[in-house]
């Protein structure tokens, strides 16, 4: 019997062991659960940080880079490293410059990639509350298009009800010939068409303290980075392609940044090529510089005109007119032309220009334009 | 009459032995039960965040246009180029219906589901809540009902995630036999993701 008892609690000893081992095993696993959940997320952390470091790193030294693999250790504790690259690379046709890190904590890996800009963020202006925004009477003829729903740089409809008005004028609209209008009223997209759909046009519109008289003013004036007299130097000091001209004939295609065309009183640019991107600017003092017959090239951006007329090619941005009195009464278009608004080449427009106000000790910052973690 | 004694006393200790190996057999079975019970609603709620995670902070990744799509209570649908490839996609989560479970006896419990563009959606694990509420730049909450504009949900810069995990099966409740416990566990995290601008 005595045996039998000895056997017995062997038996219940081994039974223990092996269930303690078990739990053990168990407890253990919920535990590393805890702890590799804690590393991930530090391992997160530490890329994310390493990537702000370098954005600080570049913003102070713009010409920074490293191609080959730079390493970090000892963040947050000795368990966490990075090794990090700096390079320049083009997405689209957008020059960027991309950061990659990738991170340990506790040996569980993380990474992230950062795609930045030097340039700054763009806005849209409050003056731009259409495709076509004008201070003067409006027809459309012809099979002109002009459309107020969102598009990509290529022209491709992007939707989601982030779009504007097709027309918006302090004086009437008149849609005439073949001619569709088309936007984004309360967040629907509504199609091009004639008639164009209610609300898609905004005629005899007041504008809040009064229509804003120059360039400068329509892109928000001092507060909003543009000084009287900030484009037309912008454009004057050539900075990022711009130009400034008093002869359209002396332009260089493609356009870029700003070009500023500021034509003699009475003296038409006719039969214009607006092949380029930024902010293209017809204006002179009196109000009456007129672009007219825009036959050549695809515009990028915001095209501000004192007073434009027969838009027969693409416009991907927005337009946005001055004169209230516009020399040829009012059509903006009388042949095959699309005027399709763009939010993405309008910020990308202007934050182009306000870049250029952005050097200097701890002015310059950089634009995140993506973030992959 | 002394062996007889040995042997009712051999007996008293086997038996109290035996008694008290079962005793501790049985508790560190319950222990090890509810071990593997808590493991298991951990593992669900972990490997639920791991997911969303991954997903959620690349909303708005190298997409253009409207980067939220639609944004409710426990459905979300978002664009984001998720393998990096150039080509942005579309993911939506939702939850399944309770019918989805009928092999468990939580009544609570349904799955909650992936879909990336066409593909048909996925399980991401099994929960009895998820609960999606988003703020602007500012912090400020935007109503569920103000979130079917475009123009709202292009406010929206943080999302805040709760998960809520249970067993498939109610534990023993010594306590109360008439209360279903289901061991439960909560996850929640405020994501930002970097490319909602």
């Amino acid at each position: 019997m005595g045996k039998a008892v000895l056997i017995f609690v062997l038996g219940s000893v081994i039974l223990f062991t092996i269930i303690n081992v078990n739990m053990n095993t168990r407890i253990g696993a919920a535990s590393q659960d805890a702890i590799d959940r804690f590393s991930e997320t530090s391992a997160r952390n530490i890329a994310n940080s390493v990537a702000e470091m370098l954005l600080y790193k570049i913003a102070d030294s713009t010409s920074y880079r490293t191609a080959s693999l730079q390493s970090m250790d000892n963040i947050f504790s000795d368990a966490g490293s990075a090794t990090y690259r700096v390079i320049d690379t083009t997405i689209g046709a957008q020059d960027l410059i991309k950061i990659e890190v990738k991170s340990t904590y506790n040996e569980i890996p993380s990474s992230a990639t950062v795609y930045a800009s030097t340039t700054s963020d763009g806005f849209i202006p409050a003056t731009v509350k259409a495709a076509i925004s004008t201070n003067n009477p409006v027809s459309t003829l012809g099979t002109l298009v002009v459309d107020g729903r969102d598009h990509d740089l290529n022209g491709n409809l992007l939707g989601g009800g982030t779009g504007t008005l097709g027309i918006w004028s302090t004086q009437t609209i008149d849609q005439s010939g073949n001619s569709e209008i088309g936007g984004t009223v309360a967040g629907v997209d509504e199609a091009p068409e004639k008639p164009a759909e209610a609300g898609t046009t905004g005629a005899n519109q007041a504008y809040p303290g009064g229509y804003p008289p120059t360039p400068d003013s329509l892109l928000g004036g001092t507060p909003k980075g543009f000084p009287e007299g900030t484009l037309k130097s912008i454009a004057q000091s050539g900075m990022g392609g711009s130009q400034y001209t008093t002869n359209p004939n002396t332009l260089n295609h493609p356009f870029k940044g700003v070009t500023y065309v500021e034509l003699p009183s009475g003296t038409p640019w006719i039969s214009s090529n607006i092949d380029g991107t930024g902010i293209l600017i017809i204006h002179n003092s009196s109000t009456n510089a007129i672009i007219k017959n825009e036959n050549l090239g695809t515009f990028k951006g915001l095209i501000i005109a004192d007073d434009i007329i027969h838009i027969h090619t693409t416009i991907i941005g927005a337009i946005i007119g001055l004169s209230p009195t516009p020399s040829e009464g009012n059509t903006i278009g009388n042949g095959s032309g699309d005027v399709l608004f763009s939010r993405k080449a309008i910020t990308d427009a202007i934050g182009s220009v306000l870049s250029a106000s952005n050097y200097g000790f701890a002015k310059h910052r950089m634009r995140v334009v993506s973030w992959y973690e | 009459m002394g062996q007889l004694l040995e042997l009712i006393g051999a007996s008293v200790i086997g038996g109290m032995i035996m008694l008290i190996g079962l005793s501790l057999n049985f508790q560190i079975n319950e222990s090890s039960r509810e071990i593997f019970q808590n493991t298991y609603t951990q593992r669900s709620a972990i490997t639920a965040g791991q997911i969303l995670e991954y997903d959620f902070y690349k909303a708005g990744y190298r997409t253009t246009g409207a980067k939220l799509i639609q944004a409710d209570s426990s459905i979300i649908k978002f664009k984001a180029d998720l393998d990096d490839n150039g080509a942005a996609d579309t993911v939506m989560y939702y939850l399944s219906s309770t019918d989805s479970m009928v092999t468990t006896t939580n009544p609570n419990d349904r799955k909650l589901l992936r879909k990336i563009n066409s593909q048909s959606a996925g399980p991401v694990s099994v929960v009895t809540r998820f609960l999606l509420s988003y703020k602007d730049s500012i912090g400020n909450n935007l109503s569920y009902a103000s979130l079917t504009s475009p123009a709202i949900r292009a406010k929206v810069r943080s999302i805040r995630v709760y998960v809520k995990t249970e067993l498939p099966d109610a534990i023993n409740n010594t306590h109360n036999p008439d209360v279903q416990l289901y061991n439960p566990l909560d996850w929640q995290k405020t994501i930002r993701p970097k490319n909602l601008f």
